[in-house]
């Protein structure tokens, strides 16, 4: 019970069986027979499912359209980042998996991809680890846009993790203005973490 | 003297993102007065305390001479930041055209050109926050949490 609400107060269902008549209280839920187990218990795959496939019906056009149609600007936040939020505190798993979805099936589609990677920046980086990760690896890996690659270290600089400083450090980039960024965000987080050049060479 | 008030070594500071969606309605764009190139933080507090993120941003040193002598009217406002001190910092280049507008983009390129332009990083500008608080020139509680939570 104690894990129910410490789960629901953050939105995610991850974590045990719970009995359905308390998950239903949470979660706003009907449970059916098809998300309760032999057990007379809730089935978290089948709640999860369903939520992946609500956002992915209800929500990815929106959120594509949001990220189109809006103006961005560095340091404010958008409408994007208010549906993905909403979208988090109700259920963190099946939003994740939702974004790495937009994700992979937009990786052609520029503004998209620069859409969810400033989103995803945004998040804490506990919240959407691994997926967020990965999909900042992947814009870093992204030769032919180099606004997708600086979204990508704009994401590592956000976080500023340890992870973000072992990736970072080894990151070459032929573009002279971003590499420098790099260098900067690698040497703000060197400080950060009082890790010496000399003991990283 | 030309309008807006800048004297001729004064310079209106912008970023590269010029606020458009808040300013759309009223065709202008929201630049920050600095007195000189070494005062360019200044500018920085006053965009990033009214913020809702912290994320590195750039800014581009505009020329107030050369706006004012192409026409751009240069309006002085009250600028959106907690930073009481710089509130009357702000200036709207207001009443754009697509004419004007575009004047003033091939100004923003030049400059970009002569390297007058800078990225802050997000130590950079948690360093111009933090000494902003410790001279009592802005209080935390003024910030968005996702920008105090991050100082």
């Amino acid at each position: 019970m104690d894990n129910l609400r410490e789960n629901t107060s953050t939105g995610t269902i991850n974590i045990g069986l719970y009995e359905p008549e308390v998950f239903s209280e949470y979660q706003g839920f009907s449970i059916t027979d098809k998300s309760a187990t032999t057990e007379g218990l809730v089935d978290e795959n089948f709640v999860n499912e369903e939520r992946l496939k609500r956002l992915k019906k209800q929500f990815t056009r929106e959120l594509i359209t949001l990220i189109v149609d809006e103006d961005f600007e560095y340091g404010v936040d958008t409408k994007a980042d208010a549906l993905v939020r909403s979208q988090m505190r109700l259920n963190a798993l099946a939003t994740k998996s939702w974004l790495n979805g937009i994700f992979v099936e937009n990786f052609s589609n520029i503004p998209v991809l620069l859409g969810i990677l400033r989103v995803v920046a945004r998040l804490d980086y506990s919240e959407l680890y691994p997926e967020s990760h990965i999909m900042a690896v992947a814009a870093l890996s992204y030769k032919n846009n180099v606004e997708v690659q600086e979204c990508g270290v704009r994401a590592f600089e956000s976080w500023g993790t340890v992870q973000s400083l072992k990736i970072l450090e080894n990151l070459k980039v032929s573009t002279q203005w971003l590499q420098e960024y790099i260098d900067e965000v690698v040497s703000d987080l060197r400080k950060e973490y009082n890790v010496s050049t000399r003991q990283e060479n | 003297m030309v309008p807006g008030g800048f004297s001729p070594e004064r310079r209106p500071l912008s970023r590269r993102d010029y606020q458009l969606s808040e300013n759309y309605a009223k065709h202008s764009l929201s630049v920050w007065e600095v007195i000189s190139e070494t005062d360019i933080d200044e500018a920085v507090l006053a965009i990033v305390s009214g913020g809702d993120h912290l994320e590195a941003i750039d800014v581009v040193l505009m020329s107030s001479d050369y706006l004012t002598e192409k026409g751009i009217n240069c309006v002085r406002t009250n600028g959106s930041t907690p930073v009481g001190d710089l509130v009357e910092k702000h200036i709207d280049l207001s009443n754009l055209t697509y004419k004007s507008l575009g004047i003033v983009a091939y100004h923003i390129v030049d400059k970009i050109n002569d390297q007058k332009v800078k990225r802050y990083t997000i130590r950079q500008l948690k360093e111009i926050l933090n000494q902003a608080i410790s001279q009592n020139r802005l209080t935390p509680d003024k910030l968005k949490d996702s920008i105090r939570e991050k100082l």
